[in-house]
């Protein structure tokens, strides 16, 4: 480890609160230049979150932190990025339609540009690290690894002395994967100080200088790569009661057994994003499915449960209990008794400034299609008094807006809100995203009750060890197709990231 | 529905019946390679019905009907024509023939034989009674895929009384007819090979079945000893064939110009001539696109329950020979197959594939 004294940017007790929940709690974190470190912890540890604050996309509710020994707050990330803190995402945030060169420059554009004298000066730089990358093609063509060698390049031409990598290797094929980390040491012999968030522990202990375990938004342990193993990571990151039993199948527990066909998907199309996808779900169990970003998943749900449209030519079919389906807006899908949960509940979900009862109740009335110009305000108290009692929903009462609950509530007001229209399938998109780690297993057990009750249900996450733990079967989706069906007896974690990448 | 989903529209569209989807290979469909590394139990050219009757095991073969046992084959009938469907009953069996007609060996009927069936694929022999299943009324077993690509359905299905001789017709306008099975209650269920499903056989041209959409083309049907059934799938639909049973005028003139060996239709086996009839494609594999053309056969087995529903299934995959499965029977916790394709009849350990593929 190539580092000096000094780090080059330090957090001292910092905090963040979203409605009055911490996300991060007390945390301290410094980073030395020409080091690597990596961040880990479970799904909700909070380690997007001090990423976040570290790179100016969200600013710390308490603590201060310092930048070379100077106290800053970043109000942007283009505050940080001027400071040289450079984040990479892992939705990448570059223009796909534009060139790798423009992306390279852009927001750094001179009054008059050449585009000849763009391409070479970036191919000058490209070259100067390493970076086999052709300037004059347009972003939306390069695969994923070569796309965060434009985004490091981004970083690096900004003169970043830090750069934070959210899941650098969630989307790369292994040999892209060596080939980022032989970047990763590039940087760090330039003197970069690297910071990056990885589930692959292996990763964490080949490559980092130094490992920052959170929990539950807490700093757990900072301690040398060295020091540490697979084990006592492990021990660290879910050192609770709470994390086996949500993450991991209880012993003897069997997968339940599939019950009659009730929804069929065949060649389903929409435009490039879902192509020729063909799939089955059952009734009384969990089907889940698991993809990267853009696989393709979401959109396969919303075109079932009417949300978005396949194409108009060829675009397939869609049969529930054997007849054919096509629906032009939700409420004909939720009729027929299909739901789909969104995964952008404050967009999607709820009306934020109404209040549980009133969306609860939302529920049922779109269900029922009566369109009544009068509404029952004792129908309203009765089904929203139902609901909140049988999911637990914290509140002070059925009048509280939902834009004051936390995440994991105002999540449960979305599955009431679905479940008061007695559907046949549910489809829940990312179902634990966003909500506090209690809420999660009260959320784990609804979805098994529904699955038990003889419900088709549906769970589309991007965290395997959700996957893995609610499923009764796992379909992988790579390229807007499912492209492997794994029972969930015989999946592992490596053979479903294998069939979402390969 | 829409009015896009009919007619001259929808064909333009590809919607509703013109949109050429086939149900996909998942859940009790999902791919193993257990008929594939299935052991052989006999090898037979030409095997193609497989019965049980009194603890033996019968194999109709060509002309000749085999008792199997301990892997050995012994003749025990032969017939002036090729058998098409063998059925057997205490000390009688029943076979089906080529030329037409049913006959009986064997038993108190022994030498009955039922003349009015010109294309017997399948026979339920109970003690007084036949049930015979007839793919078309104009053409031979063996044209089987001339029915298909005229779109036939012109199958029926004939219950003869054999103390009485008397024979009645309990259902017509069967698409091929080719799996027969009694249910506990004295239901007779009947599998459509061109409309992939199972029905009653008072509902065989209504729109309810009891099993429908399935990915190949169902043919014989025997009981499993824990009340459920097997299904034996001889092949599988492909999206080529789904769109070719769409254009009228291309049949036409494909059935009139080339030889039935090259017919773009399913097949028993692949045979590795260049001048078959491919269906292309293409896979986007690390972001190079890969062609690929799967072959015409597939061999298939698929365990129902009680209610016909699929449980689970033994395959033989694309890149497999044994293909062209025509009967799977259970017996003394064994499941015998043939795949006629490779002319094989294969024997399964039930006990263990169903703790291997059973969820």
């Amino acid at each position: 480890m190539s580092q000096s004294n000094q780090p080059v940017i330090k957090i001292e007790s910092g905090s963040k609160t979203y409605q009055g929940i911490y996300a991060i709690k007390g945390v301290d974190f410094d980073l030395y230049p020409g080091e690597v470190h990596a961040i880990l912890g479970e799904n909700g540890a909070g380690k997007s979150t001090l990423t976040k604050a570290l790179a100016g996309v969200l600013e710390l509710t308490e603590g201060r932190m310092l930048l070379e020994d100077e106290v800053r707050s970043f109000k942007s990330p283009r505050e940080a990025l001027e400071a040289g803190i450079a984040m990479v995402f892992q939705e990448t945030s570059l223009v796909p339609t534009m060139t790798v060169a423009q992306n390279l420059y852009l927001g750094e554009e001179k009054f008059y540009n050449r585009l000849r004298g763009l391409y070479i000066s970036a191919q000058q730089f490209l070259q100067g690290l390493n970076f086999g990358v052709d300037p004059t093609v347009n972003v939306a063509t390069l695969g994923a690894a070569q796309k965060q060698m434009v985004e490091i390049a981004r970083a690096v031409l900004h003169k970043a002395k830090v750069i934070i990598f959210d899941e650098p290797t969630a989307t790369l094929t292994p040999e892209e994967k060596q080939h980022f980390f032989k970047l990763l040491n590039d940087l760090k012999s330039k003197g970069v100080g690297v910071v990056f968030i990885s589930h692959a522990l292996e990763e964490a202990l080949d490559h980092a200088d130094r490992i920052t375990i959170l929990r539950d938004g807490e700093h757990i342990l900072t301690e040398q790569s060295g020091n540490l193993d697979r084990d006592k990571i492990i021990q660290a990151m879910v050192g609770r009661e709470l994390s086996d039993k949500l993450y991991s199948k209880q012993a003897g527990v069997k997968s339940r057994p599939r019950g009659k066909k009730i929804l069929s998907v065949e060649n389903l199309s929409m435009q490039n994003v879902v192509k020729n996808n063909s799939f089955s779900i059952y009734a009384g169990q969990i089907t889940g499915i698991f993809g990267l970003i853009g696989s393709g998943r979401t959109e396969t749900a919303k075109i079932i449960s009417g949300v978005i449209k396949r194409d108009f030519f060829h675009g397939g079919e869609v049969y529930l209990d054997g007849k054919a389906v096509r629906y032009r807006v939700p409420e004909q899908a939720m009729r027929d008794g299909i739901v789909y949960v969104t995964e952008d509940r404050k967009i999607e979900g709820f009306f934020e400034t109404m209040s549980i009862g009133e969306n609860i109740y939302m529920g049922e009335l779109a269900a029922s299609g009566k369109g009544d110009a009068m509404l029952s305000s004792k129908r309203r108290k009765e089904v929203s008094a139902e609901w909140i009692k049988t999911l637990n929903i914290k509140a002070l009462n059925d009048d509280a807006r939902v834009v004051e609950l936390s995440g994991g509530n105002q999540q449960k007001v979305v599955i009431a809100k679905s479940l008061t229209q007695h559907p046949k399938v549910v489809i829940f998109d990312e179902p634990t995203r966003g909500v506090d780690v209690g809420a999660i297993q009260e959320i784990h057990e609804l979805l098994n009750g529904l699955a038990d009750q003889g419900l088709a249900v549906v769970v589309i996450a991007s965290y395997l060890p959700e996957i893995m733990n609610l499923s009764d079967r796992i379909l992988v989706t790579r390229q807007g197709r499912i492209v492997e069906e794994f029972k969930a007896s015989d999946a592992t974690e490596d053979k479903i990231m294998y069939a979402a990448i390969h | 529905m829409s009015f896009l989903n009919f007619g001259p529209i929808a064909s333009y569209l590809g919607r509703g019946k013109a949109s050429i989807t086939i149900p996909t290979m998942d859940g009790a469909f999902r791919s193993n390679d257990l008929l594939e590394n299935a052991d052989l139990y006999v090898d037979q050219q030409g095997a193609d019905c497989l019965a049980i009757a009194d603890d033996h095991l019968f194999l109709s073969a060509g002309n000749q009907v085999f008792e199997l046992a301990d892997k050995a084959k012994e003749t025990i009938a032969t017939f002036d024509s090729e058998i098409t469907a063998l059925a057997a009953e205490g000390s009688s069996i029943a076979v089906g023939l080529a030329s037409g007609g049913v006959e009986i060996k064997g038993g108190s009927y022994e030498g009955h034989y039922l003349s009015d069936v010109k294309c017997p694929t399948a026979i339920l022999l109970q003690k007084n009674r036949m049930i015979v299943a007839e793919g078309a009324d104009h053409l031979a077993p063996g044209d089987w895929a001339r029915d298909l690509l005229e779109r036939g359905h012109s199958g029926q299905i004939i219950s003869v009384d054999l103390k009485t001789g008397k024979s009645e017709k309990l259902a017509n306008g069967a698409a091929w007819a080719s799996g027969l099975a009694e249910t506990s209650d004295g239901k007779i269920i009947v599998s459509q090979s061109w409309r992939h499903c199972l029905s009653n056989v008072d509902d065989l041209n209504k729109e309810k079945s009891l099993c429908h959409n399935l990915p190949g083309y169902p043919s014989r049907i025997s009981p499993a000893s824990d009340g459920g059934y097997w299904l034996a799938i001889f092949g599988m639909r492909t999206q080529l064939i789904e769109f070719i049973l769409r254009e009228k005028q291309f049949r036409k003139q494909m059935l009139k110009t080339v030889p039935p060996e090259y017919w773009v239709a399913p097949a028993l086996v692949s045979r590795e001539n260049f001048l078959d009839p491919m269906q292309q494609g293409a896979v986007k594999q690390l972001g190079i696109k890969k062609p690929w053309a799967p072959p015409r056969s597939y061999g298939l087995v698929v365990k129902l329950d009680t209610d016909f529903q699929p449980q689970y299934s033994l395959h033989s995959r694309v890149g497999g020979l044994r293909h062209g499965v025509t009967s799977a029977v259970e017996k003394d916790g064994m499941l015998y197959v043939v795949a006629r394709g490779a002319g094989q009849v294969l024997a399964l350990n039930l006990s263990a594939i169903e703790g291997d593929i059973v969820q």
